[in-house]
């Protein structure tokens, strides 16, 4: 590898520097002829590595915010700044360069191939050939796409797949930062999913600082490290974890805006792996009746058995009814269908496999199918009473904003 | 004189120098005709792209140029530049203007709006997104152009036969001088040949189009 970098240097296939601290300091955007800001003394600081979501309704500035950081938008006051260098004090240019870009109508040139379009910002950085071709094919591989797509036009792509090049080019120059514009905001709603998921995946490896926009609450709770949400005007309305916002929302207008199911959103943030398991009584086929009946009727809450084969798979419950006379246990007494969920479960599809079970007790097995130990509707519910650790470290009691006493003081 | 044979192919046999170097003259003309016209109206395409409240007075004028008879217009500039090929390629070139302005203000307006912002926020200079991503991607819309203002100047550079500067019109507007004995098959000779090279013009335009657009053809979306 011989590296010609004239701007960064770039050390070998995906040792990606990680992303750079972006900060938002008192900035503000006016455009000529309006009475009203469109981004109204904006500060917040966004850690390396980290997705922070703007959204926000329309008129919120999330756009212009975004577009500030790439100078494609100049912000009338304040400074924005990239690891402590202010976007100003570079050409426009040459900071674009170093900035991954995004958008929602994805904008690959139609008429370069699919390996040409990747290959736009090392160009432009006058990357050597055979450099630049070795970046294009790791590239193409990083978001899953055969290299023979190299050479076809996006034309001949899906919308999915020319959306996976748009991310690849981005990522081309392995820029410290990316801003991603609604990215996803074409495509339809399954393929959503997977492009999302694809992308959470993609940046557990390149640790990228991103800035992404939408204006979709769910999009922001599922994508983001920390959620800026903006109100019309653009201001800053809260700026903080999705769990936080969710269990404390700062204000009533951040209440509204992230919904009236946010506690049920909040349970799709949490995984059973989260909670403290339970250990329930097992019971192996083979044992005694009577002696596994006594062992149920020293407990008094909830006195059922589990169950479980040799492999420690579950087989279901037993009830002291179900143990009357003597002799062996057999797999037949079992009453089968106990739920069973994984550690990678969100809390959110715990609850509702939970709520549809006669025992309301949900066995969580690891990836052999063996026990690993209950949950049970309480323990999801008292989850959701804790309270939060903001991004700030402080803890916040969850709650509704008049019950909370709107302690925020980010509005 | 009526059974005089309508076509005297021995004429074309005795006169293949002259017939051959007038429609190389032929060429020239248009071909100088349309390159000016196309530097001139590329010009004034990216003043009407940056200034776009001047595309309505730009493409109105080139309009009345266009729209000023041929003979007219020679009959105005002659006492100004006399009878040379300068006459003629002014008129010529200014026929090409409409067009070939449209054309490419056009081509540059229908490039995608995602591809332009993209551009932009890769960082591309000003100059390295209209070369690399907005003048390709115009390319169809703007050969478009070229090849009618092509066919079209073609036929007219007959015209500048009437001034004195030779091309295939010459065999055309001469054809009383010689009637009755070669002057039909003169005539036609230069008509044909004109019509022909409009034709070869034109497709070898589309080929040209072809090869600069391989993306175009591709693809189903």
């Amino acid at each position: 590898m011989t590296g010609h970098a004239r701007i960064r240097p770039y050390d070998g296939p995906m040792q990606d520097a990680a992303g750079a601290v972006v900060a938002f300091e008192h900035v503000s955007k006016r455009y000529p002829g309006t009475d009203a800001p469109a981004v109204d003394d904006l500060s917040f600081t966004v850690p390396a590595g980290e997705i922070c979501v703007l959204v926000g309704p329309s008129g919120s500035g999330k756009t212009t915010t975004m577009k500030m950081v790439n100078r494609l938008i100049e912000p009338t006051d304040g400074r924005i700044t990239i690891d402590g260098t202010d976007v100003m004090d570079l050409s426009a240019v040459e900071l674009r360069r170093r900035i991954g870009y995004v958008i929602q109508m994805v904008g690959l040139f139609p008429h370069l191939t699919v390996a040409d379009n990747v290959a736009v910002v090392p160009r432009l950085l006058r990357w050597s050939r055979a450099r630049t071709a070795e970046r294009v094919g790791e590239l193409l591989e990083l978001v899953g796409l055969p290299k023979a797509y190299g050479s076809r036009y996006p034309s001949e792509l899906s919308g999915g797949e020319q959306q996976r090049v748009g991310v690849a080019r981005a990522l081309a120059a392995d820029p410290p930062v990316m801003l991603m514009d609604e990215p996803f905001g074409a495509v339809d709603p399954i393929r959503r999913d997977r492009l999302q998921n694809e992308f959470l995946r993609l940046q557990e490896r390149v640790r990228k600082t991103i800035i992404f926009v939408t204006h979709d609450v769910d999009e922001a709770i599922k994508m983001a490290d920390r959620i800026a949400i903006l109100r019309p005007g653009g201001i800053l309305a809260q700026y903080d974890t999705p769990a936080a916002i969710l269990a404390a929302p700062a204000s009533e207008f951040v209440e509204r805006f992230v919904g009236a199911d946010r506690g049920l959103k909040r349970l799709s943030l949490a995984r059973v792996r989260d909670l403290d398991l339970t250990e329930p009584i097992r019971v192996r086929t083979g044992e005694d009746r009577s002696a596994v009946r006594e062992r149920l009727e020293r407990v008094t809450e909830m006195p059922y058995g589990l169950l479980v084969d040799e492999a420690e798979r579950p087989l279901g419950w037993l009830d002291p009814h179900d143990l009357a006379g003597e002799g062996p246990i057999r797999p037949e007494d079992a009453t089968p269908g106990a739920p069973t969920v994984q550690p990678e479960t969100t809390l959110r599809d715990a609850l509702s496999a939970l709520l549809g079970s006669s025992v309301q007790l949900g066995v969580v097995v690891d990836g052999r199918d063996r026990v690993l130990g209950l949950i049970s509707v309480d323990a999801i519910g008292d989850r959701l009473r804790e309270p939060v650790r903001g991004a700030d470290g402080t803890l916040h009691e969850v709650g509704t904003v008049a019950a909370t006493g709107a302690a925020a003081a980010t509005s | 004189m009526s059974d005089a044979p309508p076509i005297r192919w021995e004429w074309i046999g005795d006169n293949l120098d002259t017939i051959g170097g007038l429609l190389l003259d032929h060429v020239v003309l248009t071909a100088i005709a349309v390159g000016i016209g196309l530097v001139i109206s590329f010009g004034l395409a990216l003043l009407i792209r940056r200034y776009p409240a001047l595309g309505g007075p730009i493409i109105g004028t080139t309009g009345v140029l266009y729209a000023i008879p041929s003979l007219a217009l020679l009959g105005l500039l002659v006492p100004v530049t006399g009878l040379t090929v300068l006459t003629a390629e002014i008129a010529l070139v200014s026929y090409t203007l409409l067009i070939l302005t449209r054309n490419i203000t056009e081509g540059l307006r229908a490039v995608p709006r995602a591809a332009v912002e993209a551009a932009t926020g890769m960082g591309y200079t000003p100059l390295g997104r209209l070369v690399r991503v907005e003048l390709p991607l115009a390319v169809p819309i703007i050969v478009a152009g070229i090849r009618i203002a092509t066919v079209t100047t073609i036929g007219l550079v007959t015209v500048a036969a009437l001034i004195g500067v030779d091309n295939l019109g010459y065999l055309i507007v001469t054809v009383g001088v010689n009637r009755g004995s070669f002057g039909l098959t003169q005539a036609l000779t230069g008509i044909v040949l004109a019509v022909a090279l409009a034709v070869v013009a034109d497709v070898a335009l589309l080929g040209l189009q072809r090869a600069l657009t391989p993306w175009s053809r591709r693809g189903a979306a």
